[in-house]
C-alpha cells in the first residue's frame, strides 16, 4: 500500500507560516470567545479562566473541531454552556451579585455596536440571565447577542418557531420584572 | 423597555453579529463572503458592528497577549479531566481487534460482564470503572470514585434475543449533572448524538473519561432510535434538576426520561 504524501503549497490561508494551533485560535477566535465569557460572567478574571478552559477543550478535540463547518459557532456554543454552568455552580448570594453588577458596569465597553435599543436589550437580558432556565438562557443569547433570526434560533435549540417566540416573551417578562 | 423593542421581528435575510464574526474568522466561502461584503458596503448598521468587532479584537489582544493566552490554555489543558485514547490502559487488557461501526471505532473487550440490561430491551450498556489502584469493575447504580478513576462506556445488543429490536442505528448521548446542576457533556460535546450500530459483542467507545472535584455527579446515558442532540439532553437534565429541587437521588433524575429513548443512570460519589 502506498503511503499518502502531503505536498506543501496551495491557496494561502492568510496565516503566518508556522502558526501553531494555539496561535491560530488566538487570532481567529480569541476575542469572540472572551467576549462571550465576559458577557455572561461579568468579570474579566473569570472570563479569562473560562476562555482558557474552552480553548483547552478545543485543542483536546482539535481534529474534530477543525472539521466542524463553523468552528467559531462550536467554540461560542461551548463557551456559552460552560459559562452558564459556572454561574450555576457559583450561585452568588444577592449582595455578591450586586457587586458583580457594579463591576460589570465599570468594565462595560463604551461603544454601542448597534442601535441604542439593541444595546439596551443586550444589557437587560444579561441582568436576568441567571434567573432564566437553560432553554431560555440559550435562546436569549442566540437572539439578543448572536442576533440570529427566529428560524436560526429554532434550529439551534431544536424547537419550533412558535416555541421560541413564547420563550422570548417569557424572557421579556423577566426583564420587565427586573426593571 | 417595551416588548417590541426587546423582541424586534427580523427578516429572513437579517445579518446578525455571529455571521459577521464568522466572516472575520474566514469561515464563509468566497461567494458568501463577497455577497456579505457587498451588503456591508451599503449598510451603516453592519459597518458599525464590524467596527466594534475590530475594536473588540484590538482591545482583547492588547489586554491578553498571545504568550499569556498560550500559558493559560496550557495550564487549563493540564488540569482538565483526562480522556485517554487508544493507547491508554484499555489496550493493555483488550484481547480482541478493533471494530468500526458507523464510522466510530468501538473497542471489543473481554465480554464477561454482569451489566444491567437496559429496561425492556435486548440492549446492554456497561459503565466500566478503571480505578487508579485496584481491579476494574462494572459500575452499579451508585458508586464511590476516587480522584483519577477512569470510566468508559460499552454497548451491545443481543441479536438472537431480539433480531428486530437490534436492527438499525442508535444515537448515544452521555452527560453528567452535579450537585449544583451543572451539566457536563461527555459524548458528544455538541451536536447530534454518536451513531452506533448494534452488535452481539460488547464494544466500548474509544475514550475514557473521569470526573474532577468532590461531591456527587449523576451520569446519564441516553440511547435513542432517532437522532438526538447533546443540547436537547442538556435541557432535559436541567429541567429534571429543577423538578428534583436539586436532589440527584430524586425520581426526576434517578429515573430520568428522555422521550422514548432508553436511559441508564449512575450516581457517583466523588472522593478526594
Amino acid at each position: 500500500m502506498t503511503n499518502l504524501r502531503v505536498i506543501a503549497g496551495g491557496k494561502s490561508s492568510g496565516n503566518v507560516p508556522g502558526d501553531s494551533p494555539v496561535a491560530l485560535l488566538y487570532k481567529r477566535h480569541g476575542s469572540s470567545v472572551y467576549g462571550r465569557c465576559l458577557y455572561i460572567l461579568k468579570n474579566k478574571a473569570k472570563a479569562e479562566d473560562a476562555m482558557q478552559d474552552v480553548f483547552a477543550r478545543a485543542l483536546e478535540n482539535y481534529e474534530g473541531f477543525r472539521a466542524e463547518s463553523s468552528p467559531l459557532t462550536w467554540l461560542i456554543t461551548i463557551a456559552t454552556h460552560h459559562c452558564l454552568n459556572v454561574l450555576r455552580s457559583e450561585r452568588a448570594p444577592w449582595h455578591r451579585r450586586f457587586e458583580q453588577e457594579e463591576a460589570a458596569r465599570a468594565e462595560r465597553q463604551e461603544t454601542q455596536p448597534d442601535s441604542p435599543q439593541a444595546y439596551e436589550a443586550r444589557e437587560a437580558v444579561r441582568k436576568v440571565l441567571e434567573r432564566l432556565d437553560a432553554e431560555c438562557q440559550a435562546i436569549a443569547i442566540h437572539y439578543h447577542v448572536d442576533e440570529m433570526t427566529l428560524e436560526e434560533v429554532a434550529r439551534a435549540v431544536d424547537r419550533s418557531v412558535p416555541t421560541v417566540r413564547k420563550r422570548l416573551e417569557e424572557i421579556s417578562q423577566a426583564v420587565r420584572k427586573e426593571v | 423597555m417595551t416588548t417590541t423593542t426587546l423582541n424586534p421581528e427580523r427578516s429572513a435575510d437579517h445579518i446578525g453579529e455571529l455571521t459577521l464574526r464568522r466572516l472575520r474568522a474566514g469561515e464563509l466561502d468566497d461567494a458568501q463572503a463577497s455577497a456579505l461584503q457587498a451588503r456591508i458596503a451599503t449598510d451603516a448598521r453592519l459597518q458599525r458592528v464590524m467596527a466594534s468587532l475590530e475594536e473588540e479584537e484590538a482591545a482583547f489582544q492588547s489586554e491578553i497577549s498571545l504568550e499569556r493566552f498560550t500559558g493559560g490554555v496550557e495550564r487549563a489543558a493540564r488540569s482538565r479531566p483526562k480522556r485517554t485514547g487508544r493507547r491508554g490502559v484499555w489496550m493493555a487488557i483488550s484481547t480482541m481487534g478493533l471494530a468500526a461501526a458507523a464510522g466510530l471505532a468501538l473497542f471489543v473487550m473481554p465480554s464477561q460482564h454482569t451489566a444491567n440490561r437496559m429496561k425492556g430491551s435486548a440492549e446492554i450498556l456497561v459503565v466500566r470503572i478503571a480505578p487508579k489502584a485496584g481491579l476494574q469493575r462494572e459500575a452499579s447504580a451508585s458508586e464511590t470514585l476516587a480522584a483519577g478513576d477512569a470510566l468508559r462506556l460499552g454497548y451491545s445488543c443481543n441479536l438472537s434475543l431480539s433480531p428486530e429490536g437490534c436492527k438499525g442505528t442508535r444515537y448515544l448521548v452521555a452527560a453528567s449533572i452535579d450537585d449544583a446542576g451543572a451539566v457536563s457533556p461527555i459524548y458528544p460535546e455538541i451536536g447530534q448524538g454518536i451513531a452506533i450500530e448494534a452488535s452481539n459483542e460488547l464494544r466500548y467507545l474509544p475514550d475514557s473519561f473521569s470526573f474532577t472535584g468532590t461531591g456527587r455527579e449523576r451520569l446519564v446515558v441516553v440511547l435513542a432510535d432517532e437522532p438526538i442532540t447533546a443540547d436537547a439532553v442538556r435541557a432535559q437534565l436541567q429541567a429534571a434538576f429543577s423538578t428534583a429541587a436539586g436532589n440527584l437521588e430524586a425520581p426526576a433524575l434517578a429515573a430520568f426520561r428522555s422521550g422514548e429513548a432508553r436511559v441508564q443512570t449512575h450516581l457517583f460519589i466523588k472522593t478526594p
